[in-house]
């Protein structure tokens, strides 16, 4: 094995060849996974914490809902209704563009649920492009069913932002009623992703031939590069490390009776007390709640763990560092790769529950080191600016604990996201780890890829701080010697 | 005779910024910061300082308490970077670690060979390869598969001693630690250091005690308040450094 990429690294074509090889079955099996979903674009437009019933329709009462700016397929439109009493009829809506009626659908009343959710679906995806209008009316053939749609009522619409709100755009019976109703409409547009990430595939190939032949013609190069002096230390501290990394896990294990199995029993517990707590408040915004809870708490810890471990590294090993050269980072590196360790061993119980609930695994859970990775990166990143001011300032640890207390619940670990006020969205999402669990949430629970975007934020928020962590901690390591 | 020079020290300096207030916390630094109380004073605790050690030596090094002794050997092993002047090393560089650092107390003496050997420099196949002779070495027997926190302090001495040096090192750095262990172990060291320097290892030698001092090594360098004193042939050095006492 060692002969052979030996062997490999010292050719120029094969280790050309070798890289595009790896290269195209990487990119060739992620492309497989995201396919479906970067095709198209799933959009969604939704108004979801309608709790105000709006008066009992009938024939007379036709409903209105303008919904502006949907371009693409329309899939479903999904409303809440309240039904009571012995129904007989049915309810129609009506999807219509300007003077044009798209589409009409029919449903018969005694298929609605009281208090549940009342879907159509066309059998063909109805084409729109600009505003949508959609027409509700109830026929009733017996006349003692009371049937309503929930809406937003201009008290609850405060929470959204202006274009949320669409003022004007509900009618009963021809007059303006204030506020929206509870609706969510699915539509699909068609998508360039997948063609931009061939592209990019593409332009890593070239970019790699590239950087091999650059490699291989300039002596000095191989010398100075930043990539051959990561690449050569790896290689000498490689067994250095894993030493260290074995060295945290026996000290976690060995004095339990229980060992390893705490690990798996700590997500699960953790899960059984929030699950008993919150799911009278939040239980019926959420699907498969304790699926949800549990990878809130298993990835969050790994950040808490991962960053908190990696501020102590430094002032922690003080006797080794004053007597044994390696480079510093090794410190907080080692217990990162720690923390990582920890939580691939708690995946066990969180695919468990995934199995028991009875959650579909699909493709998209391939895809669940990508996440992982991003947070560990992020962590390292915050770990090393927090050690390296632990090292001057020993109370950071103290301001520390705060901090994250205050990120756990600035992240949707136990509560539903709909519960944050609309127009406070735009900050919430700056969070990284709010972005971080979402991917996760999406390619275990809904199964699905997230889209591009998300992909470029997580990317982005693994590589900055990371970057700018490695520099904070390179500039001031030398110092470290004094205040230890 | 051309000797090949493994360690060679150009012009060194170390300068520390004292923290006139020592501030260990945010509060304080930003209290100071506020009122502009944070002042700084250089001290140098090296300058000037420049030799060679070549392959196969041993190295003297000797001067009061406070010289810059452990600040010399610091710098050459890469723990302190200079401040002006530079070292350059021709090998792996293995310090003897005092008592306990790099040792965890939980885990058995046999994997603390595997990390403390890792924490030295050295890789697994060494590790393995050497294994058994550290622990023949260490005279610990049985005791080497239990945790380190049921030895005495000599049992990890000897075991510590054993990691170093029964490896052969390029360059070894001993800091006042070779009264290892009870006197039969203490001699078994002594002739360890002895095989070793024969066997080409290049020791650097930290002690108070001249007299092992005038026994193991053929030059000698006298510290004093950072700078060379003397710096030549052993018995010149200890004369004078003896004299001046």
């Amino acid at each position: 094995m060692k002969k052979l990429t030996a062997r490999i690294a010292s050719d120029t074509g094969l280790l050309i060849l070798a890289g595009l090889v790896v290269l195209g079955a990487l990119s060739l099996l992620f492309g497989w996974i995201v396919n479906d979903s970067w095709s198209v674009n799933q959009n969604q437009y939704s108004i979801e914490t309608g709790q105000t019933p709006l008066r009992p329709l009938n024939a007379e009462t036709p409903v209105r809902q303008r919904i502006p700016g949907i371009t693409g397929q329309v899939t479903d439109v999904t409303f809440i209704a309240d039904l009571q009493g012995r129904p007989a009829g049915d309810v129609t809506l009506a999807i219509m563009q300007g003077d044009s009626t798209l589409a009409v659908m029919e449903m018969p009343l005694d298929g609605v649920s009281n208090g549940g959710a009342l879907t159509f679906r066309p059998d063909e995806p109805i084409a729109a492009d600009g505003d949508l209008t959609l027409g509700i009316t109830v026929r009733q053939t017996a006349g003692d069913a009371s049937f309503s749609l929930r809406y937003g009522d201009a008290a609850e619409m405060e929470r959204y932002d202006d274009t949320m709100r669409n003022p004007g755009g509900l009618t009963v019976a021809g007059s303006t009623v204030e506020g929206q109703l509870a609706v969510t409409l699915r539509y699909a547009s068609p998508s360039g992703a997948m063609l931009l990430y061939w592209i990019a595939v593409g332009v890593l190939a070239a970019a790699w031939i590239a950087v091999v032949l650059l490699y291989k013609r300039n002596r000095r190069l191989q010398r100075v590069t930043f990539l051959w002096v990561l690449m050569e230390e790896t290689r000498r501290y490689k067994y250095l490390i894993s030493q260290l990394v074995l060295r945290d896990f026996n000290h976690k294990y060995r004095q339990s009776v229980l060992g390893v199995l705490w690990s798996f029993l700590n997500p699960l517990l953790t899960m059984t007390v929030q699950y008993l707590v919150f799911s009278y408040l939040f239980h019926n915004a959420i699907e498969n709640f304790p699926v949800y809870l549990m990878t809130g708490i298993v990835f969050f810890n790994f950040f808490n763990e991962a960053s908190t471990l990696a501020m102590q590294s430094v002032t922690g090993n003080a006797g080794l560092i004053k007597k044994v050269y390696m480079p510093r980072y090794i410190y907080p590196l080692s217990k990162v790769l720690f923390a990582l360790l920890n939580v691939t061993i708690t995946l066990i119980p969180l695919f468990v529950m995934i199995l028991i609930t009875g959650v579909p695994v699909t493709r998209a859970a391939l895809l669940l080191p990508l996440p992982l990775l991003g947070i560990a990166c992020f962590a390292l990143g915050l770990g090393m600016i927090l050690a390296t001011m632990n090292v001057f300032f020993r109370d950071t640890a103290f301001l520390w604990n705060i901090v994250v207390l205050l990120w756990t619940y600035m992240t949707p670990l136990f509560y539903p996201e709909s519960i944050i006020p609309a127009s406070w969205l735009r900050f919430y999402h700056l969070n990284p780890m709010y972005q971080f669990i979402y991917f996760i949430r999406c390619i275990l629970l809904q199964g699905v890829t997230p889209q591009p975007r998300t992909y470029l934020i997580c990317l982005l928020y693994a590589a900055v701080p990371l970057l700018l962590g490695f520099l904070v901690f390179r500039k001031k390591q030398n110092d470290f010697i004094y205040y230890l | 005779m051309a000797q090949e020079v493994m360690i060679r020290v150009n012009d060194l300096g170390v300068s520390y910024r004292m923290d006139l207030n020592k501030n260990t916390n945010l509060k304080e630094w930003v209290i100071h910061a506020l009122k502009r109380q944070n002042q700084y004073r250089i001290f140098w605790a090296l300058r000037h300082v420049s030799f060679e050690v070549y392959r196969g030596e041993v190295l003297g090094v000797i001067g009061h308490n406070g010289a810059g002794k452990s600040t010399l050997l610091k710098v050459i092993s890469g723990i302190l970077k200079p401040t002006e002047g530079d070292v350059q090393r021709g090998g792996r560089i293995v310090p003897m670690l005092e008592l306990g650092s790099g040792f965890d107390m939980d885990l058995t003496g046999r994997e603390n060979i595997y990390l403390n050997g890792a924490i030295l420099g050295y890789t697994k196949a060494q590790l393995d390869e050497r294994r058994d002779a550290i622990i023949a070495y260490s005279e610990l027997g049985d005791f080497i598969n239990m945790p380190l926190k049921t030895y005495s302090s000599g049992m990890l001495s000897r075991l510590a001693f054993s990691i170093a040096s029964v490896i052969e090192p390029e360059v070894l750095i001993v800091d006042e630690i070779l009264a290892v262990g009870d006197e039969s172990f203490q001699k078994k060291s002594r002739a360890r250091m002895m095989e070793l320097m024969s066997g080409g290892t290049t020791v650097l030698y930290v002690s108070h005690n001249i007299g092992q001092i005038r026994e193991m090594c053929r030059r000698v360098l006298w510290l004093e308040h950072g700078e060379i004193q003397r710096y030549g042939d052993v018995t010149g050095v200890c004369d004078a450094y003896q004299k001046g006492i």
